[in-house]
């Protein structure tokens, strides 16, 4: 083939030729401009009048180095052009100038050929002229006239496309009269309109509800489930509604594949464990992911240290004195009614972004906007009750008489009749000789038997045009616990957030702000259930303390002593103000790239008061008064400046944005302790105290990253998305400080592909996609670089305030890394009435930051460091939602998610001369227990007997768990969780169901009393009675006694496999009924709608464990209760 | 669109410019560095008394320092029971994973022990703290690590040895043989005693270490090496210093904050409205109370008549028509103003130098009868009948024995490092003990540890 470039000698070029050179360009423009993304350099500025086509065509050559061919034959009947180009794309240009003349073009390689048009007979004859070409003009809108900015409208036929600009406009020129525009926008339903010269055009797109297409939101923006290259687990605020919960981690538990959420106690206030995808250090940190609430990162430094791995982080309460809840979730602030919808980011694609801190997965939490359109009232009252699910079965007193008695005859054969140890008196026998041995409490009903009532009210107010929307929020939420005694909790919130875009659409202003107070009352509860069954009453004929009835007469100190009920006239209460509020500033410099600006900043205040009144102790110590008194700030300010560039490139949409991130958080814990009150009627006031001490923990820390995103997406069927990070802690000693984090995630959104178009019918969306990247963590104290002195704790010594170590010191830690990984398919089948995701991760996090622990020796119990145990968590996550049913009257669908981690300690260097060595094992998971193995009472001694494994003729534990008895390993991880949800509808009446199952080794309950049967003033579950009595005895519960010796119960439950049970369960967290009255009838009355519904959580649980309850494992604590609350809402 | 792109570049170039100075914070308000504490005599001294003040107050705890050892090495031996049910320091049951030992003997123990190590090399270090400061500080530094190693070793035997607070050269350790652990402690001492003033001008009372406090506890230490000669020597230099030190006549006074018996005293925290811990935990609130420890029926017996300690340091409760008697050393069971305490934990006193040195002498051929003058000096005040001088050394050695377990009762666990050293623990303790093992005369290190430090070995008897 011969070439002649812009030669102006004639070329005789046959007609097929060109055709052949027509298609190969075609071909070759798909690849190489996939390849190439056409960026820049290749755009044509020009305007003029009536100008030459050829003098055209070579200032195009000029302006962007392409060449022409063509023969010059095919300007004899040209036309002159008049044009007014601007950074226009040289297609574009290209047809522009071509508009109305009888030539065609193609571009191969920076080769334009220009050929004369050939008239295609069949299409003239039937009429109309689809070879013209036409410009096309419209505008965008959502459903509430607000313009959408960058919506991407394609032609299908040819698959170009553009972009919208601010005010929603577009405009595509050179299209094929009765082409199909395809108009998309992330959140929305793909529009589709048929294009037939009525120009401008006017695009309404509704938005999705689909699980594919609705708006999920992400790190700094918005994607859906087809589009997503990472794992982004939502839960949308329909589900969160259902459920008559104060924290909203509640309302997610078991809804999210992955996630793992269990509360540390029953107060509604206490603190959560929260873990994404399994344990991934060695450490005791608490492996808390990062809370983002409207893009505002919920930080606060762990000042206190009581952060821990199983307990949480003990959230804003930072005084070191966490109260009866052992701190307050970060989040009971947060009003589970203003939320839209709470996603949970996962993988590196996800969460790589967040760079230092998205090791343990970011949870980003969206409150309600308001909406454009008729100003709408909504008023959701409810109303219920609290009840415990169930309790232990405990001896009565005769039974627990007998059992007393017993252990006495036991002790007395195996030690002889020894005065005060053997023999029972009002020493060791006050249970038997002082008190009345006829008398039966049930302690657990008397403490928990309560009803605890929990009253919801929640208004909204929200609507706006299409420039302008709000939403303003109130709501009281008061719970009272099952406690018969007294506490509740109290949350009362306003919240706003406007939306505001200038009149050119360009400046875009959005403010969210939610204001709460919350308040829980509630007192330090004894361990109910073990106290013996005929212990006199907690209050003596005056209402006060009873100490005079434990005692006796006699004045028994030990019997006094043991008096638990003292907490119950010891008030706390915790007070807490909390504001988070968020401004976003968006401007549109020019078409797809913004300025945005993002301010926040968040407050939490909250002020602890407890009291230990004069009354509440025993006399008999002559006791004076003390009140503690805790004051903890936490002041956050965030300030994110972002540059977002979106635009068409070939057949694919590039998106990019670059941004930086400023942030500082100060926390402040101070305890104040008053102490030698003589009066009670002074103890409120701290000034009062005779005398005060005081205690601070206090944390700077800074933050400082920059960040960058870029994604390209090839025609919604090949997806790049790649992140970067440079991060900055000031939690790091100097120049260890900065850390690099970056992931690269891919899509192939293979149902896109002609060929299973055309043979996978039943396939209506299908997905591979892979991630990977890194992630680190900073989640340790402030300073811990620092070696430093204070004053904080110590009592002054000869009139002077002393200085004592507060830390060991290590300047060498650095950042933690995650490397995770991940690869998945979704499938969308039958219409998408099915859709299926599966997910395969393995997350591996080395150089852990970790409270290293050191031997008290040292000085101090840990150091903060790097340890160089190397953890893997490898797992699949199912999820599928499947609509069964959907009629017109009835709907049916079911959702499901299952999570299976699987967790190794996969290497560590010198492992033998680690701390680890004792509580690790490297290739098993890291939440092993090292257990002897149970073989039963030995019938002769009536004690418990364990397994010889080393045949040494003794039981020992050796902690290098070399050669020792020892070495039954339990993995304390589920196996497996998740959750089954099924939602029914028939006409007005909706019923939703969902459980939570988990499968899961636990603490055994019967084994956790922690004195052994027999001892004094220990009551024990009604099992304990097949005991061991005689020699020959066959049995699996040993013989009562007061004085435990190793081989009784005090190695039961903590040395032997014994102490651990299954604890698996399915449970019926929530059910919920709902019936909408007919719209007809209540617009009769102005409404817009109204419904009653019925919510009830943990209505049921099938476990074989025999606790009350198999999450709440430790054998006393306040057990979980059900709730079930009915109410209205009224929508006007 | 080329603006567009300069915006870019310039943001990332201005954030990551800033970007050092974002993550940079002022130290925190309410601690000061380690350079700062030993910048000046002030904060050096306030990070010495931070040792004193921590063995005494233990965040308003029991420890070794502040009667734990009294209570429980107590009840380990044949002195005291606690009321009710047995606890496991009595029936000397203890297990590896028992919370008492490792949170009053072994931590508190060895984190004084780590501030002092601190302290001395915080003073090494430091240039701006004056040349008398520094050798005052550095003595008591070393006082309070030997007498924190003393206690360690007397519970535990073989124990880590640690010198630095730089937890990279130390988490490995193993146990150090205790020969070596006493070399130590007699070294910081001989250094104590050369560092440290031979007055008490610094505090107004015997509340910090001085030379007398070093010698003294340097004369145990001897005895308990069995070093006679240096024992002997060193208990001599304490005795003969008469100006400063006598013994009270009125035992009431003995261990009132005021007593010239004293050589060092622990000033009690005025955190609560409690005196000392034994006094809080011995006296019994109400003449019909039952008491929560009380002497052993062995102990009581072995009190002779007549002896005025009986009457001064004993006191009882009738409860439950049964008589029991405790320590009543301590007078003051609790502030009866608060912040006004007549009493300190008594650390050093002048009798038990008498004792030293009767013992070392006892076992000098010769010197039996200078130790029995020793012993009647002590008896004389208790208006006990003097011994005879012309006993021999068995005989003086037991009568040694008999007179510290009276004098010394309900101290510091006199007794039961007596018993052990003196290898009578396995005669004494099975015969009222059905439990007693010989292994249970060393308590468990801490199960905690031993799953930290694979290197540290559990004592017999324990797992």
């Amino acid at each position: 083939m011969c070439r002649h470039f812009d030669s102006k000698s004639t070329v005789k070029v046959s007609q097929q030729l060109l055709r052949a050179m027509k298609l190969t360009s075609l071909l070759l423009v798909t690849v190489y401009m996939n390849v190439w993304a056409t960026g820049f350099g290749q755009k044509v500025t020009l305007s003029g009048k009536d100008l030459p086509l050829e003098k055209v065509f070579s200032m195009i050559k000029k302006q962007t180095g392409y060449a022409f061919f063509y023969d010059y034959s095919i300007f004899q009947d040209t036309k002159p052009v008049t044009l007014n180009l601007k950074d226009a794309e040289i297609e574009d240009a290209m047809r522009v100038c071509l508009w109305d003349q009888d030539l065609d073009f193609s571009i191969t390689n920076k080769t334009i050929s220009v050929v004369k048009k050939m008239v295609k007979k069949a299409e003239t004859a039937r009429g109309g002229d689809p070879e013209k070409t036409i410009k096309a003009q419209g505008t965008v809108l959502a459903e509430g006239g607000q313009p959408l900015s960058g919506a991407t409208v394609t032609i299908k036929q040819t698959k170009r496309s553009t972009l919208t600009n601010a005010k929603g406009e577009f405009e595509l020129i050179g299209i094929p009269n009765k082409a199909v525009l395809v108009i998309t926008y992330i959140g929305y339903n793909t529009q589709q309109i048929t294009f037939d010269e009525k120009t401008p055009i006017q695009v309404r797109l509704t938005a999705a509800v689909n699980q594919l297409d609705e708006a999920v939101v992400q790190a700094y923006g918005t994607t859906s489930q087809r589009l997503i290259t990472g794992n982004i687990g939502k839960v949308t605020s329909s589900e969160i509604e259902r459920q008559p919960v104060m924290n909203p981690l509640m309302a997610i538990q078991g809804k999210v594949a992955g996630l793992d959420i269990s509360q540390t106690s029953g107060f509604a206030s206490a603190p959560f464990k929260v873990e994404l995808r399994g344990r991934s250090t060695v450490g005791d940190f608490s492996a808390d992911p990062l809370f983002v609430i409207d893009g505002v990162p919920l930080s606060f430094a762990d000042v206190s240290g009581q952060s821990n791995y199983s307990g949480g982080s003990s959230g804003f309460l930072q005084t070191g004195f966490g109260g009866p809840a052992n701190g307050q979730s970060p989040l009971f602030g947060i009003n589970p009614a203003d939320i839209e919808s709470i996603e949970v980011l996962k993988d590196a694609d996800a969460t790589s972004i967040y760079g230092s801190r998205g090791a343990n997965g970011v949870i980003l939490i969206s409150t309600k906007k308001g909406k454009a359109g008729k100003t709408k009232f909504n008023l959701h009252l409810q109303q219920g009750i609290e009840k415990v699910t169930r309790f232990y079965k405990m001896l009565d007193t005769k039974q627990y008489v007998i059992m007393r008695n017993e252990a006495f005859k036991n002790d007395q054969m195996t030690y002889g009749a020894i005065p005060g140890v053997t023999i029972p008196d009002e020493g060791n026998a006050y249970d038997l000789v002082l008190w009345d041995t006829t008398k039966y409490t049930d302690w657990q009903k008397a403490l928990w038997g309560g009803q605890g009532k929990t009253t919801d009210i929640q208004t909204g107010l929200s609507g706006g045009d299409s420039r302008t929307t709000f939403r303003l929020g109130a709501g009281y939420n008061r719970t009272t616990n099952i406690l018969s005694v007294s506490g509740s909790d109290q949350r009362a919130t306003v919240s706003m957030n406007i939306t505001h875009r200038s009149v050119n659409q360009r400046l875009n202003i959005g403010m969210t702000a939610a204001y709460s107070y919350t308040q829980s009352d509630m007192i330090f509860l004894p361990g109910a259930v073990n106290f013996a069954p005929n212990a006199p009453a907690i209050y003596d004929s005056t209402g006060k303390p009873n100490f005079t009835g434990w005692g006796g007469n006699t004045n028994n100190l030990d019997a006094r002593g043991a008096y638990p009920f003292s907490g119950l006239f010891q008030p706390y209460v915790s007070k807490t103000n909390f504001l988070n509020s968020n401004l976003v500033l968006s401007y549109q410099l020019m078409k797809g790239l913004s300025l945005v600006t993002s301010f926040g900043y968040n407050t939490a205040n909250a002020n602890q008061q407890q009291f230990n009144p004069i009354i509440s102790l025993d006399p008999a110590s002559k006791p004076t008064g003390t009140s503690n008194w805790g004051y903890n700030s936490n002041k956050n300010w965030i300030i994110e400046p972002q540059l977002t560039y979106n635009s068409v490139i070939a057949r694919g949409k590039l998106s990019a944005l670059v941004g930086g991130s400023a942030q500082q958080t100060n926390t402040d814990g101070l305890l104040i302790t008053g102490s030698n009150y003589t009066s009670d009627n002074l103890i409120k006031s701290v000034t009062a105290a005779p005398k005060v001490t005081s205690r601070e923990n206090y944390g700077e820390y800074k933050y400082s990253a920059v960040f960058g995103r870029i994604t390209y997406n090839w025609d919604n069927k090949y997806i790049v998305n790649l992140n970067a990070r440079r991060d900055g802690s000031s939690r790091f000693g100097p120049n260890k400080q900065f850390g690099n984090f970056g992931s690269v995630g891919v899509a192939w959104v293979f149902s896109e592909e002609p060929w299973v178009k055309d043979h996978l019918t039943v396939l209506s969306f299908g997905k591979l996609r892979a991630s990977y990247g890194t992630t680190g963590s900073d989640a340790i104290g402030d300073y811990q670089y620092l070696s430093r002195y204070s004053s904080n704790n110590g009592q002054p010594y000869n009139g002077i305030s002393v200085l004592v170590p507060t830390q060991a010191s290590n300047t060498e830690f650095q950042w933690q890394v995650n490397k995770k990984l991940e690869a998945a398919v979704n499938l969308g089948l039958f219409k998408d009435q099915i859709n299926v995701q599966v997910a395969y991760y393995r997350n591996r996090c080395g150089n852990q930051l970790v409270g290293y622990p050191l031997p008290l020796f040292t000085g101090f119990p840990n150091v903060t460091a790097n340890s160089p145990a190397l953890v893997q968590n490898d797992g699949w996550e199912f999820t599928g939602l499947a609509k069964v049913f959907n009629g017109k009257k009835f709907s049916f669908s079911v959702d499901f998610n299952l999570s299976i981690n699987r967790n190794k300690l996969v290497s560590y260097p010198d492992f033998n001369l680690s701390p680890y060595v004792g509580t690790f094992i490297v290739g098993k998971p890291l939440n092993i227990v090292r257990r002897l193995h149970f073989i039963g009472v030995d019938p002769q001694t009536g004690q418990y007997a364990f397994y010889d494994k080393n045949h040494d003729g003794i039981i020992t534990i050796d902690y290098s768990g070399k050669n020792s008895d020892d070495t039954y390993v339990l993995d304390m991880s589920p196996k497996f969780f998740g959750g089954l949800g099924v939602n029914m509808g028939y006409e007005s009446f909706q019923l939703s169901l969902f459980f939570n199952f988990k499968k899961q080794i636990g603490f055994n309950a019967i084994s956790q009393g922690v004195n052994p049967p027999g001892y004094i003033n220990t009551n024990q579950r009604i099992d304990v009675l097949s005991r061991w009595q005689k020699p020959q005895d066959i049995t699996n519960v040993a013989r009562f006694t007061t004085q435990p010796t190793l081989f009784d119960a005090s190695y039961f439950p903590y040395g032997s496999d014994a102490g651990r049970t299954d604890a698996s369960y399915i449970r019926l967290s929530n059910l919920s009924l709902s019936y909408n009255l007919p719209v007809n009838y209540i617009r009769k009355i102005n409404m817009e709608s109204c419904s009653i519904f019925l919510h009830m959580n943990n209505l049921f649980i099938i476990t074989r464990y025999k606790g009350i309850d198999p999450e709440t494992q430790t054998f006393g604590a306040m057990p979980p209760s059900k709730t079930i609350v009915a109410g209205l809402s009224f929508g006007f | 669109m080329k603006a567009a792109i300069y915006f870019f570049i310039t943001v990332l170039f201005i954030l990551s410019q800033s970007c050092n100075k974002l993550v940079q914070v002022p130290n925190p308000i309410n601690t000061i560095t380690t350079s700062q504490t030993f910048g000046n005599d002030d904060n050096a001294t306030a990070a010495i008394l931070g040792i004193y003040g921590y063995m005494s107050w233990n965040y308003n705890s029991l420890s070794f320092s502040n009667g734990a050892t009294t209570i429980y090495a107590g009840q380990s031996s044949d002195e005291l029971k606690s009321f009710g049910a047995a606890s496991p320091f009595q029936t000397n049951t203890l297990l590896a994973n028992n919370n008492l030992v490792k949170g009053y003997f072994w931590k508190p123990t060895y984190y004084a022990i780590d501030m002092a190590n601190a302290a001395i090399e915080g003073l090494q270090a430091s240039s701006s703290v004056s040349k008398s400061v520094k050798d005052q500080l550095t003595g008591e530094a070393k006082f309070l690590r030997a007498f924190s190693y003393f206690y360690l070793t007397n519970f535990f035997g073989d124990v880590p040895l640690i010198l630095t607070s730089d937890w990279n050269k130390t988490a490995l350790l193993p146990r150090t043989p205790q020969k070596e652990v006493y070399n130590q402690i007699v070294k910081d001492l001989q250094d104590a005693q050369s560092l440290l003033p031979s007055d008490y001008a610094i505090a107004t009372e015997r509340t910090r270490a001085n030379k007398w406090a070093a010698t003294a506890l340097l004369a145990r230490v001897y005895l308990y090496t069995e070093d006679w000669t240096n024992a002997e020597l060193q208990a001599t230099s304490v005795i003969n210093n008469s100006s400063a030190f006598y013994l009270e006549m009125d035992l009431k006074n003995v261990f009132s904050k005021t007593s010239n018996e004293t050589l060092l005293q622990l000033q009690v925290a005025d955190a609560s409205p409690r005196a000392t811990f034994e006094g809080q935990q011995f006296i019994a609130p109400t003449v019909t109370s039952s008491p929560r420890y009380y002497i052993t029926p062995q102990l009581k017996q072995s009190f002779e008549d007549p002896d005025n300690r009986k009457g001064a340091w004993l006191d009882s409760t009738k409860f439950g028509g049964t008589v029991y008697y405790y320590p009543h050393k301590y007078t003051v069971r609790q502030q009866l103003t608060p912040g006004i305490i007549p009493e300190y934990y008594v650390l050093l006193r002048l009798a038990e130098q008498y004792l030293i040195r009767a013992e070392a002498r006892a076992h000098q051929q010769g010197k039996i009868s200078d130790a029995i003058n020793d012993l009647n000096i002590i008896r004389e005040r208790a208006a006990a009948n003097p011994l005879s001088t012309s006993l021999d050394q068995s005989q003086a050695l037991i009568a040694v024995a008999q007179e510290r377990r009276i004098e010394l009762f309900a101290e510091w666990g006199h007794r039961w490092f007596d018993l052990n050293r003196t290898g009578l623990a396995d005669s004494t303790l099975s015969a009222i003990k059905p439990q007693w093992k010989t292994t249970a005369k060393l308590y468990p290190i801490p199960e905690s540890e031993l799953s930290i430090d694979n290197n540290l070995k559990q004592n017999p008897g324990y797992f």
